[in-house]
């Protein structure tokens, strides 16, 4: 890779680290593994960098290797995912305005099962269509649909998101 | 919930997920893990036939391996450290296998390096030397099955053991990168480390005894000289309480023994916070754990009786401090700036300490 792809990269990397670590966060509901789907995601976009920008949408490429990777963690070794917060390590950096909203909210989304989950992050954090979460995805816009209309009705009928989101 | 749709949905995630925040981007460990992935596809691509002909050749040799010595006990199978040179080559400071599959540990990131192995995250900076009059620090991270530990050496090390829990014990060679020393592994999660051990040419230098962590963490704060006894176990609660923001209860706990000093938040929410046990100013007030749930907790010296709460509601509420072995302990749940102030007091009535915000 010559400099200026270097430059580039190096750019992207640190203005979309923070935005990435959330994105891992929304879909794992864990510090640590977000940080890692980050780190996964970024170190395959600067493997092909010089592919994936003239391809032309970095962001899309990152945000589909994160949503896979995690998916794959599931496929690949049966990861039996536990739905409370509780993690072994400290967020030593954590802020803590908001936190009641985010431990809700969380514990809600943690509920889905992952593919509903990465749909609805997809569709309603990223304000993707569902064209592209499906192209994102892997899969047809059918299947988008059905997969959000099933997201939405099981976080209706959750208690967690009754207190978290309605006012 | 009638009103709530997609949309709301995405409106709250966005301004939950605000409140996160991220260390720094671990530019070099991404930079060096993506030109792994690349040197892994051009070595993939450029030799598919030589790595046949490499197969056709280990496959005889690993059997005859597997004739000669036997099938691997079961520790063995989950995990191997190899022997490596004494200098580092393309950063590698360890490998081995780990539940059947290789692991290696790199150093990224110049002279104050973070410790990589795949699929695991970064660990922080290690620093180029251990702190103190410590043999070795050593940093853990990890999640899933497994842990990553590494962090320099004193050049004085030669090498380390490491016994688990099962009676199995490893030997660590530290390895040389741009001058200085370090260890670095992989364990499995499911094999929990009972001690640590530092030697040189000559004998044991310090043995350590990491915190019997829950999700097994091996955190390794405090170092003992060989011979010495191990300090006695002390345990105790240092507050509980109900969070009626959170509908959470909380308690914390000090462990005080071999390891150092350790408060942990039952609820697992903040995990474990380890630091060696020391002598601390018979007015101090620090502040040791503090995390997202708005529980704090922190170690005091051995004349604080009891800490005064000034809330910006102007009420005032009284912080009990718990002494064991020569210091003193507290924890409370608050909101973010809730507390204005604080004060710490004798047993006898006299303020010996104060500051703004929460204690420490």
């Amino acid at each position: 890779m010559d400099r200026a792809a270097e430059a580039e990269f190096s750019e992207f990397m640190h203005g979309r680290w923070l935005q990435l670590v959330r994105l891992g966060y929304v879909l794992t509901g864990d510090r640590g593994l977000a940080e890692d789907l980050a780190q996964t995601a970024l170190a395959r976009a600067y493997s092909s960098w010089p592919q994936i920008r003239r391809a032309g949408d970095p962001d899309a490429y990152v945000r589909r290797v994160m949503v896979n990777a995690n998916n794959g963690r599931f496929r690949k070794r049966r990861v039996a995912e536990q739905l409370t917060g509780a993690v072994p390590e400290p967020a030593p950096v954590d802020a803590t305005g908001g936190c009641d909203d985010r431990v809700t909210l969380m514990a809600a989304l943690m509920s889905l099962p992952v593919g509903q989950r990465s749909v609805v992050v997809l569709r309603f954090w990223l304000d993707m269509s569902e064209t592209q979460a499906a192209a994102a995805l892997g899969c047809s816009v059918g299947n988008v649909k059905s997969q959000v209309s099933r997201a939405l009705a099981k976080l209706r009928a959750g208690t967690a998101l009754d207190e978290g989101v309605t006012s | 919930m009638s009103g709530f749709d997609g949309r709301d949905l995405g409106q709250q995630v966005d301004r939950a997920l605000a409140t996160i925040a991220a260390g720094p981007t671990p530019a070099a460990a991404i930079v060096a893990r993506g030109r792994r992935i690349r040197r892994r596809r051009r070595a993939v691509r450029a030799g598919a036939v030589a790595v046949v002909a490499a197969l056709a050749v280990a496959i005889p040799a690993l059997v005859y391996s597997a004739v000669r010595s036997g099938p691997p006990g079961p520790v063995a199978r989950q995990l191997t450290i190899a022997k490596l040179g004494p200098i580092a080559r393309n950063g590698v400071i360890g490998s081995g296998t780990a539940d059947g599959k290789p692991w290696t540990v790199r150093l990224a990131g110049g002279l104050d390096p973070v410790a990589t192995a795949a699929g695991l995250p970064a660990t922080g900076r290690l620093g180029t030397r251990p702190g103190g009059p410590d043999p070795v620090t050593l940093q853990v991270a990890g999640s899933g099955a497994q842990r990553l530990l590494a962090g320099p050496a004193s050049p004085g090390v030669a090498y380390l053991t490491m016994r688990l829990a099962n009676g199995t014990t490893y030997r660590l060679y530290p390895v040389a990168w741009h001058g200085h020393h370090y260890v670095g592994l992989v364990v499995p999660w499911n094999l929990p480390v009972a001690q640590f051990a530092a030697y040189s040419r000559h004998g044991e230098l310090a043995y350590a005894i990491p915190f019997p962590d829950t999700f097994h963490f091996p955190r390794v704060v405090s170092w003992l000289r060989p011979g010495a006894a191990a300090p006695a176990v002390s345990t105790a609660t240092v507050g509980t309480g109900f969070d009626a923001r959170l509908n959470y209860h909380w308690s914390v706990q000090v462990q005080i023994g071999p390891w150092g000093t350790c408060l942990l938040d039952s609820s697992g929410y903040l995990g474990t916070w380890c630091r060696p046990t020391a002598a601390y100013p018979p007015n101090a007030v620090t502040l040791m754990m503090s995390g997202p749930m708005g529980l704090k907790a922190g170690i005091t010296g051995r004349a604080v009786a009891y800490i005064q709460l000034r809330l910006r509601n102007g009420k005032t509420a009284r912080l009990h401090v718990l002494h064991i072995g020569g210091q003193g302990f507290y924890a409370l749940s608050v909101a973010i700036d809730h507390v204005a102030s604080w004060i710490a007091y004798t047993a006898t009535g006299h303020a010996i300490a104060s500051g703004t915000g929460t204690p420490g």
